[in-house]
């Protein structure tokens, strides 16, 4: 599979001379299959020039488009996802349903284009367009892919994806916060949350031992974690790096890049990463827009 | 407050028994989830100690719709599975909207009459705040907003026929519903609606607002009487299908209207999200 990473940003898009390097889209991932099949992940601000790239030139006019969750900067730019509009395309949209308010993914994305928002009303594009609501660990075949979701953990209902062909795995792990104890080491509670915390990291951890690429939500770096971002539904790099060693994986790509981070502010904390964990050097980096894997 | 006889009394007692519960819980997670800085350990406990909201959360976790490999059997599991957002929501919608029933009175439909409690009740909750109300006491504000009108759903299994012969009669020739009930029917909504909140063990400061919601002027007026009254006379206003049993605007008693100080026509403007938390409300109904 060839995977080309089309939007590396959290939150919103940053254009601009200080994003130039690491890139200014908001998350969207293309898995291209040996069998020829497209497979998008998240509609962030990255899939515009994909799909723009998709009406231009020759290639398959059906894609699966796989969304973590339908917060903003993971939908945002699917009203400006050209095929839409074309008749002849056909673009399978996947994604979670919002369980609070029992809303479809269709009803949840249709929002996005009533006519205060958005100039075209969903029923009015031309492609044909059709939904699937997922379900935590049941899996799709895609041409030469096998798409798995994954449950992982934000404030909305949020999967990761685990997309095998052959011998070869990829993960992204869409927003993903780890789990923290509510309780304090002693108090009453602490014991009974910290294994069902375990039991939940056992089966993320799972699905991604041994994994050939890993591109992982990794918005804040500890300290700002701990001082004032708990709950906030993210990860910090540490978190990730080591488990590169612990699940043996062999690249981790760190993505969802803060808005606030320039391109020298994230080439710092690479250097920093680098030498705090020098044996893993090699296994880690900060996932640039534009990037292209062969697994 | 109005006391009813011995045989009333029981059939009262009876068709309030055939409504969900309103327990304690709720009004604390309520006031809980109010608090954007909320202790998720404190919002676990109050659940966990109410069986009957643990089990609707449970079973709305375990549902199709979330699609979990795993079965949630505690609250603490949820929170560690689906996040404490999740939970949070969850608990609001099952806690505060369970109470509503979804049967029609007579001819008026009851999306109708949801949809002028919902109003009322983000109205209330909205405008208490614009008046500085602190937001750990907007809760009271929103509930006697959302069941100020649950009596009438009483006297329609109560009355049955008449009742819906009064709603249409209230439909039309504009007459406020109150009226009607005052003339033909021993009790009035409100009325009914204090008794039914008092067994629901709801703060006396929701139930007596209730109680008064006609007839503001029968004692001192508080804070949560005057927003109370406002909100339902703007949920009218509000409302999007004209000519419902109970559009009938009323007049703002003197001291209110000073209290006031503009028209009810100005208060929507000066509400900011009011269609965002009448959608967010509507969305926990249904």
């Amino acid at each position: 599979m060839k995977i080309t990473l089309r939007g590396t940003r959290g939150s919103i898009p940053v254009p601009g001379a200080e994003s130039y390097i690491y890139g200014g889209n908001t998350t969207c991932i293309e898995v291209v299959a040996q069998s020829g099949e497209r497979v998008i992940i998240d509609a962030g601000s990255g899939i515009r020039p994909l799909g723009n790239q998709m009406v231009n030139q020759e290639g398959p006019s059906h894609c699966h488009i796989f969304l973590t969750h339908t917060h903003w900067d993971h939908i945002q730019g699917l009203p400006f996802f050209v095929p839409l509009f074309i008749p002849g395309f056909t673009i399978d949209l996947f994604g979670p349903v919002d369980p609070v308010y029992n809303n479809s993914l269709r009803h949840v994305l249709s929002r996005q284009m009533e006519y205060c928002y958005f100039p075209v009303l969903e029923s009015e594009l031309k492609a044909k367009i059709r939904y699937t609501d997922l379900q935590d660990g049941v899996s799709y075949q895609i041409g030469s892919l096998t798409v798995q979701p994954i449950l992982t953990n934000h404030p909305v209902v949020n999967f990761g994806y685990l997309i095998t062909e052959g011998e070869r795995r990829f993960f992204f792990t869409g927003d993903h916060e780890p789990p923290q104890n509510l309780y304090q080491r002693g108090e009453e509670g602490y014991e009974e949350y910290q294994r069902l915390i375990d039991e939940r990291l056992a089966l993320l951890d799972g699905p991604m031992q041994g994994v050939d690429l890993v591109v992982a939500d990794s918005m804040f770096t500890r300290e700002e974690y701990f001082s004032k971002r708990m709950g906030w539904g993210h990860s910090y790099y540490d978190w990730w790096i080591e488990r590169v060693e612990r699940l043996n994986i062999e690249l981790i790509m760190l993505t969802h890049h803060d808005p606030e981070r320039t391109d020298r502010a994230l080439d710092a904390i690479f250097s920093e990463l680098q030498e705090s964990y020098p044996h893993l050097i090699g296994r880690f980096a900060i996932a640039t827009e534009g990037m292209v894997f062969e697994l | 407050m109005v006391e009813f006889s011995g045989d009333e009394a029981q059939v009262l007692a009876r068709i309030v028994d055939t409504l969900p519960a309103f327990p304690a819980s709720v009004q604390a997670i309520l006031e809980l989830t109010g608090d954007i800085n909320i202790d998720p350990r404190k919002l676990i406990e109050v659940i966990e100690h109410d069986p009957v909201l643990t089990l609707k959360i449970l079973r709305l976790v375990n549902s199709a719709a979330f699609g979990l490999r795993q079965r949630m059997s505690s609250i603490k599991q949820a929170f560690v599975y689906v996040g404490i957002n999740t939970v949070k929501n969850l608990a609001i919608s099952v806690a505060a909207m369970g109470t509503m029933p979804h049967t029609n009175m007579g001819s008026c439909r009851m999306e109708l009459f949801l949809e002028h409690c919902v109003t009322t009740a983000a109205v209330a909750r909205l405008f208490a705040r614009h008046r500085g109300v602190t937001e750990s006491d907007l809760s009271d504000y929103f509930v006697a907003g959302l069941l100020h009108d649950i009596g009438m759903i009483i006297l329609a299994r109560w009355q049955n026929d008449s009742y819906a012969t009064l709603l249409e009669q209230a439909r039309s020739q504009q007459l406020p519903i109150v009226l009607l009930e005052r003339q033909y029917l021993k009790y009035d909504h409100p009325q009914i609606a204090s008794l039914v909140l008092s067994r629901w063990q709801l703060p006396e400061q929701i139930v007596t607002a209730v109680a008064t919601h006609h007839s503001p002027l029968e004692r001192q007026l508080t804070q949560l009487d005057m927003v109370l009254f406002v909100a339902n006379q703007v949920s009218k206003l509000l409302m999007s299908e004209a000519g419902h049993p109970f559009s009938k605007i009323e007049a703002l008693p003197e001291p209110m209207q000073a209290w006031l100080g503009c028209e009810l026509s100005e208060v929507p403007a000066l509400l900011g999200k009011l269609e965002a938390e009448i959608e967010v409300t509507r969305q926990f109904l249904q």
